[in-house]
């Protein structure tokens, strides 16, 4: 930490990659960086964390994925020191920070309504905590346009909060939760204020910026396409306890637990799968199946089609357009599934009966979800693939 | 404001007109009166009447009081603020009620139980008698008859500002390394800047203008404790209305400009604010 602040960048263009080098050259592979062990902690009656536990690599850009009240902001906010822990430990590289108040602990807020100082330019609030450290003059006014330059806000110095977009403001909120070079970034729904066409950019913006930086952060949304497209790691909470952890792509393609499973892509629960042709295998008629629509083809009667005995027919109830393709609800076997059509294939009308096929389905079995696929895709003799 | 946009409910005109109606009744004519009175004399009497020695002297009385009555207010009225919008405690209903009784009080019967109270032989007086403090009938008595009127205003300027400042403003200020004072300093005195300028300007234009409360307690000696308003007073029972209105008339514009340097302060900080600039 001491070492980070004491050096200082020279030139703003190569800002980044300077940074970049330091926290590269004090890199400890492989070790966590940060480590939450056994955290709990209730308000009231509420307990919003469980026995949290997770670690987070050095360098790595980490979601905290759950729904609202699922404790995400909780840890968050623990993290950062703004609460404390009923009982459990923190530590942040190596160094237990339990008792390290927040304004002592060297970490990087970005606040979800950014709260930037409305009486400031853009220029004093990037400069708030390097004046509050005391630097010298000359090297805030060099560190904050080089911050400016990074986020890409050059010329904006002189302006206010108010006279700013919302993609500006989370710009200036970044650079100044970067300028006291924190050891940790911790973002709290980070583009939940932005417009939709803005936040698509700003993810791939920030992401970027946080490689380039090269800073370990955290962030939490509510917003699983967000967490998948920007996030390293993805650490999913339910009820206050850590659900899930891994890789995007892990978890998208084996979520494992049964939670997971229905908060994850775009699930449709269907009761008795064993009824649907290719399922026969699942005899238990009370179990409960999660579908996605990427796991059924929909064809027209007329087209041919190669499984058709492991296939059903249904009708179209509705058709929503979503752009690059439709979205078609079916009925078969007087439940409704959720299919996508491309918009370049031969319109599908409501009314019309279709021809289902399901390729696949998780299967839950208490907390767990297993694959199961359609009798056509499987050997005889295998029946359940994990 | 404009004709073209239709809001929710129309009556522009009606409205407006209602406004500037009243606004002309209550205030504008009757200060143009004072003009019209004042003008009966010459500059050069005019001038004479608003500089003669005793009334200079009530100036000076007035603005020293009004000015160190309004920056205790100021203080006293952030901290009163500070605790009714940070903090729950029993009676805080209660206590927030009380805030507008200096409003309610006739002013006669503040100034008569505030002079009571602190003359030497009073209870209040007693205690700081024996430190040879004398409060009634002397610039600390008016000073403090003008604290009992001005702190409404201060309090219920600020209280509806500081419930707006985001609890994250000092968590982020606190995250970036600052304490307690310096969050107070640079963030949240920001915040709530205009809200007590605009409360320290109207209780400042109260206390000047103020005549029930304090004359009871002020003593009313000539040259050292007699207040502006009390000059105007002395001058209308001897029928020299054009005397009394021209001391009036320089108190107009004392008002005037305290509240047109608030108006200039607000609406810059108010452009900050809306990020129009």
């Amino acid at each position: 930490m001491t070492d980070i602040k004491n050096s200082k960048l020279t030139d703003s263009a190569a800002a980044g990659t300077e940074i970049e080098q330091k926290l590269q050259a004090s890199d400890s592979a492989g070790q966590p960086y940060v480590e939450l062990r056994h955290i709990n902690k209730s308000f009231g009656d509420f307990k919003a964390s469980d026995d949290v536990s997770f670690t987070v690599g050095k360098g790595s850009l980490v979601g905290l994925l759950g729904p609202s009240g699922s404790g995400k902001t909780t840890i968050l906010r623990i993290l950062a020191g703004l609460e404390t822990a009923d009982s459990g430990e923190i530590y942040i590289n190596g160094k237990l920070v339990n008792n390290i108040p927040a304004n002592k602990r060297g970490i990087g807020f970005v606040f979800q309504s950014y709260a930037l100082f409305r009486y400031m330019t853009v220029f004093d609030n990037i400069a708030f905590g390097l004046r509050t450290k005391k630097a010298p003059k000359d090297e805030i006014k060099e560190k904050v346009n080089s911050l400016i330059d990074l986020v890409g806000l050059t010329g904006l110095n002189k302006r206010y909060p108010n006279q700013l977009s919302g993609g500006q403001r989370q710009r200036v909120a970044f650079a100044r939760a970067l300028a006291t070079e924190p050891s940790l970034l911790l973002l709290d729904e980070p583009f939940a204020a932005i417009d939709a066409k803005v936040r698509q950019e700003l993810r791939s913006w920030l992401k970027d910026l946080i490689q380039r930086v090269g800073i370990t952060s955290i962030f939490v949304t509510h917003d699983q396409s967000e967490a998948i497209e920007v996030a390293d790691q993805i650490i999913i909470t339910n009820h206050g306890h850590v659900e899930r952890s891994g890789s995007p792509i892990e978890i998208y393609s084996n979520p494992e637990s049964s939670f997971v499973t229905k908060f994850i892509g775009q699930p449709t629960i269907i009761d008795n799968p064993g009824i649907f042709n290719g399922f026969s295998k699942i005899r238990e008629s009370r179990s409960t199946a999660v579908l996605r629509p990427e796991f059924i083809s929909v064809t027209k009667l007329n087209e041919p089609f190669r499984y058709n005995i492991t296939s059903e027919t249904g009708i179209v109830e509705k058709s929503f357009f979503r752009g690059g393709d439709f979205e078609l609800k079916v009925r078969v076997h007087d439940q409704l599934l959720t299919v996508n059509r491309p918009i370049t294939q031969e319109r599908i009308v409501p009314g019309e009966e279709v021809r289902i096929f399901i390729r696949s389905l998780y299967l839950l079995d208490g907390d767990k979800a297993v694959t199961v696929l359609n009798d056509s895709l499987t050997a005889a003799e295998s029946t359940y693939v994990i | 404001m404009s004709k073209n946009t239709k809001g929710v409910i129309p009556g522009f005109g009606i409205s407006f007109g209602i406004s500037v109606s009243i606004l002309s009744l209550i205030v504008i004519i009757p200060l143009c009166s004072l003009i019209v009175f004042s003008s009966q004399l010459s500059i050069s009497d005019f001038w004479e009447i608003v500089t003669r020695p005793r009334v200079i002297a009530s100036y000076k009385v007035s603005l020293v009081t009004s000015f160190t009555a309004s920056v205790i207010n100021a203080v006293m009225g952030l901290i009163m603020a500070w605790v009714l919008v940070r903090y729950k405690f029993p009676g805080k209903r209660i206590l927030d009620g009380m805030i507008e009784l200096p409003f309610a009080l006739p002013t006669a019967v503040a100034g008569i139980s505030l002079a009571h109270l602190t003359v030497s032989e009073g209870p209040v007086g007693a205690l700081f008698a024996k430190f040879g403090i004398d409060i009634a009938y002397t610039n600390i008595g008016i000073t403090v008859a003008m604290v009992f009127i001005g702190i409404p205003f201060v309090v219920r300027s600020i209280q509806p500002v500081l419930e707006q400042v985001e609890n994250e403003y000092e968590e982020a200020a606190f995250i970036m390394g600052a304490g307690r004072f310096e969050t107070f300093y640079r963030v949240v005195l920001p915040e709530i800047r205009p809200a007590l300028i605009a409360g320290f300007t109207m209780a400042f234009a109260r206390c000047l203008g103020e005549y029930g409360s304090v004359v009871f307690i002020a003593g009313n000696k000539p040259y050292e404790t007699e207040i502006a308003p009390l000059m105007i007073m002395g001058e209308l029972q001897e029928f020299d209305y054009p005397a009394a209105t021209s001391v009036a008339l320089t108190m107009l514009v004392m008002a005037f400009v305290i509240l047109f340097i608030n108006a200039v302060f607000q609406s810059r900080a108010s452009a900050i604010i809306s990020g129009i600039r």
